[in-house]
């Protein structure tokens, strides 16, 4: 429904204006006398309050105007901002932030706001206003030297220009939508110069029930009300010729911009639009079974030999590969859109425990799938308390170790081969690796006598084995009993690898691998008996022949050297218990082998033989065989057949 | 809830020679025997395998295996009804399905005693339409 688009607009937008406004507070408390960082507060504030006021959701519209009022007086007498002063508009963005959850999950957005416009009317000298002001509206036009020409052009070709002032009911719930019926009606009959308050206010609702537009046109005034009054929910039309008032177009020239023009002026708008997520997903579906047929039509015309035919099917393909790229490009999303919400996560934590920190982001324009996005938040949120909660040192600490009081944690984004690589990196106390391993052997984790042999990267892995936990006591922020495991299933979970390096006293590195994409990814097809399986090239270290003789044996398991070292072989037959196809049963001592990798650790894995690279879609085998072991997802191949995809983290011991 | 005197259209299929049914509300479509891909180590053993279904991947329950019905190989009459449970479609292997009835709620009578075994619970009933006897799935027990 028509209501639900617009309450979903209000939603998404809201928050935009809310990640704007916290984003702004963050650069203006370091930086409080910056003139343009309090408008771009004020502009969201103001936005917001227009936007409450027209949903008539009245506690958000009254609390984005006592923190206009609030903002109002820093702009007027800039430096007047105390850390007080921010906590208190930072609790109120917080509140309005709620109350967006709140209408998002079906409230209407109310909830007891006084305590907020007492703190926020005890910082402004000025009484806080109990009802939303929304924005006045300019009600004859200016035109710029353009609109000008255009007019003047338009009534030399005949047309009449006309100011036309278009009053909605007070009671029009979907005003946006007037306003675009109004426009198209408008625009079967001529053409609409300008509007006032410009056309994107409008689609945001974000004006009373008022506005006005120049309009060129052949057509009468009545029959221009006609038209006008057969739109619903128009309560009044006024129109007026404006031929005359052309003529004397200098005085008008000067003539002071509106308000609404004012906080819009700046925003330069690039020519985007919002697609429903559902949308995109839908045409990934599509594009996806497009390409399993597109796999059949190039075996059928590899087996039918036709010229023309086979340069079709070339050309096809390479138009659906760019296709692809587009498609996958629409899905992509810059990180920030996660890594926005941390600022604030960090100061708040931090203040709570005391410690000085300093965050920096880098790389927040790196693009990963939206699927993924949406999945790495939490994960990254504990990373990040990680490394305030046991990284950064006190201050009092820090200065004794000749460090700056203030710590630093960073988040940083970066694009490489095909991988995003996410870090969060802080220059605290560092990891005991020692510690670590004895805390691991306490715990039972892991035998006294592995210890001895575990390499440093293996050592620190060690944080990420389930059941482990180094706080010293539980904290409020972390080291309850959720641990670094949870945030290393996750990014598996999601094809990632996450690894962590440090060195005592001067930091800990968490570094997180990252697939760019979910859904296409490229694999090897190899076959087991009568069954094809596929394995994600991004697994795979390299895949070689072997010979019967140089498989050995120790503690009951067949290894073979690969790179100086044993390594584990596994039998893919038996993993799967493939049953044995039937004929077929000449002795070969030749095994084909994938070396497969996760982390430093290498598994042989193998097969009776491999049957190529393929870009395949995966799918997901549902909730309801979830838990199958060592299997990803499927994939249909070219014939129409499920391939089953492995998970070969599950393989890897 | 519906009432005494509701009216239910149900499938009918077969299952060893004997007459089974579902409500068609459930069923999404009926296809004749697609090419399975086995799932190792599937949590349950009465999974058949995977199937392609127009693109979707979709889990098939070999019904006699979880019915507590003995295996028998597949062939012509071989039916899989597409289920809509909560978890997505999952498709049911049956031996054969070519029948439909309505039905009222009020001919649903107690699963007769001496069938007490560890299936009891996947049927909602018999329905007795002398020499018929259907019996009833109740579907959501079954993809649990």
């Amino acid at each position: 429904m028509a209501q639900s688009n617009y309450l979903q607009l209000f939603i998404d937008e809201g928050r935009e204006h809310v990640q704007n406004m916290n984003d702004h507070l963050l650069q203006l408390e370091k930086n409080p006398t910056a003139l343009p960082i309090i408008e771009e507060v004020f502009r969201s504030a103001h936005t917001l309050k227009g936007m409450a006021a027209s949903m008539e959701f009245q506690d958000l519209a009254t609390l984005t105007h006592a923190m206009e009022n609030v903002l109002d007086v820093l702009r007027n007498e800039t430096g007047k901002a105390t850390s007080e002063m921010f906590d208190e508009v930072f609790n109120a963005v917080d509140a309005v932030e709620e109350m967006i959850d709140d209408i998002a999950e079906g409230g209407n957005g109310s909830r007891d706001i006084d305590p907020h416009l007492a703190h926020l009317k005890a910082l402004t000298s000025e009484d806080v206003d109990e009802t939303a002001a929304t924005v006045e509206i300019t009600q004859s036009l200016s035109y710029d030297e353009f609109e000008q020409t255009v007019l003047d052009q338009s009534v030399e070709q005949g047309y009449t220009p006309y100011e036309i002032t278009i009053t909605l009911d007070a009671s029009t719930l979907l005003k946006a939508a007037r306003v675009h019926m109004a426009f198209q009606a408008l625009g079967d009959h001529g053409e609409v110069i300008k509007a006032s308050p410009p056309v994107e206010e409008l689609e945001e609702e974000n004006f009373e029930h008022t506005f006005t537009v120049a309009f060129i046109s052949t057509k009468s005034i009545e029959e221009l009300k006609a038209i006008l009054y057969n739109v619903s929910e128009i309560a009044s039309v006024e129109i007026e010729a404006i031929t005359d008032r052309l003529m004397q177009r200098e005085e008008n020239f000067e003539q002071e911009e509106s308000d609404t023009e004012r906080f819009t002026g700046k925003n330069e708008t690039k020519r985007t639009i919002k697609i429903n997520v559902e949308r995109l997903d839908t045409l990934m579906n599509l594009f996806e079974e497009w390409i399993v047929d597109r796999g059949r039509l190039e075996r059928t015309a590899q087996s039918l030999q036709n010229q023309a035919l086979t340069e079709t099917v070339e050309r096809m393909s390479r138009i659906s590969t760019d296709l692809q790229a587009v498609i996958l490009n629409m899905r992509m999303m810059p990180v920030e859109n996660v890594f926005n919400r941390f600022p604030r996560m960090v100061r708040k934590v931090s203040k709570d425990l005391g410690k000085k920190i300093k965050m920096e982001i880098e790389g927040e324009k790196t693009e990963l799938d939206r699927s993924i996005i949406d999945e790495i938040g939490d994960p990254l949120v504990h990373l990040l308390r990680n490394s305030i909660d046991h990284g950064i040192e006190l201050p009092e600490h820090r200065l004794a170790a000749g460090k700056n009081e203030e710590g630093t944690v960073r988040l940083s984004a970066y694009h490489s081969d095909n991988h995003v690589y996410i870090q969060v990196s802080d220059d605290g106390a560092g990891i005991d690796k020692e510690k670590l391993v004895n805390k691991a052997i306490s715990q039972g984790i892991i035998a006294e006598e592995d210890a001895k042999t575990m390499t440093a990267p293996e050592k620190y892995q060690l944080l990420f084995s389930s059941g482990f936990s180094t706080a010293e006591e539980i904290t409020d922020v972390s080291g309850r009993g959720v641990g670094l495991d949870v945030v290393r299933q996750t990014f598996e979970s999601l094809g990632g690898v996450v690894s962590v390096d440090a060195e005592p006293g001067q930091g800990s590195v968490f570094s997180v691998q990252l697939p760019l994409t979910l859904s296409i990814i490229e694999a090897l097809l190899v076959q087991v008996e009568n069954e094809t399986y596929g394995i994600p090239i991004s697994a795979i270290t390299e895949t070689m022949i072997i010979s019967e003789t140089d498989i050995h044996k120790t503690y009951h398991q067949e290894v073979i050297e690969f790179r100086g070292t044993l390594i584990p072989l596994l039998f893919l037959h038996d993993v799967f218990q493939v049953p044995k196809a039937v004929g077929d049963s000449h002795y070969e001592p030749f095994y084909d082998v994938i070396i497969v990798q996760k982390g430093k650790r290498y598994t042989g894995l193998v097969v009776d033989a491999f049957i190529g690279h393929h870009e395949v879609v995966l799918k997901s085998l549902g909730n309801f065989l979830l838990e199958t072991f060592a299997i990803s997802g499927a994939t249909v191949i070219g014939d129409g057949e499920v391939a089953l995809i492995i998970d070969t983290n599950a393989l890897v011991k | 809830m519906p009432t005494d005197t509701a009216q239910e259209k149900i499938v009918i299929f077969e299952l060893n020679g004997e007459e089974y049914g579902l409500e068609v509300s459930r069923v999404q479509s009926i296809e004749r025997m697609l090419p399975l891909t086995r799932v190792p180590g599937a949590p349950r053993p009465d999974i058949a395998g995977v199937m392609n279904l127009r693109g979707k991947i979709t889990p098939v329950i070999d019904l006699r295996l979880c019915l507590g019905v003995e295996a028998a190989p597949y062939d012509k009459q071989t039916r899989i009804l597409v289920v809509l449970g909560n978890d997505g479609a999952v498709g049911f292997i049956v031996d054969r399905a070519n029948d439909l009835l309505d039905i009222t709620e009020t001919e649903i009578e107690g699963i007769p005693a001496g069938r007490e075994d560890e299936t009891y619970g996947l049927f909602q009933g018999v329905i007795n339409r002398d020499p018929r006897i259907i019996t009833l799935l109740e579907t959501d027990k079954v993809l649990q």
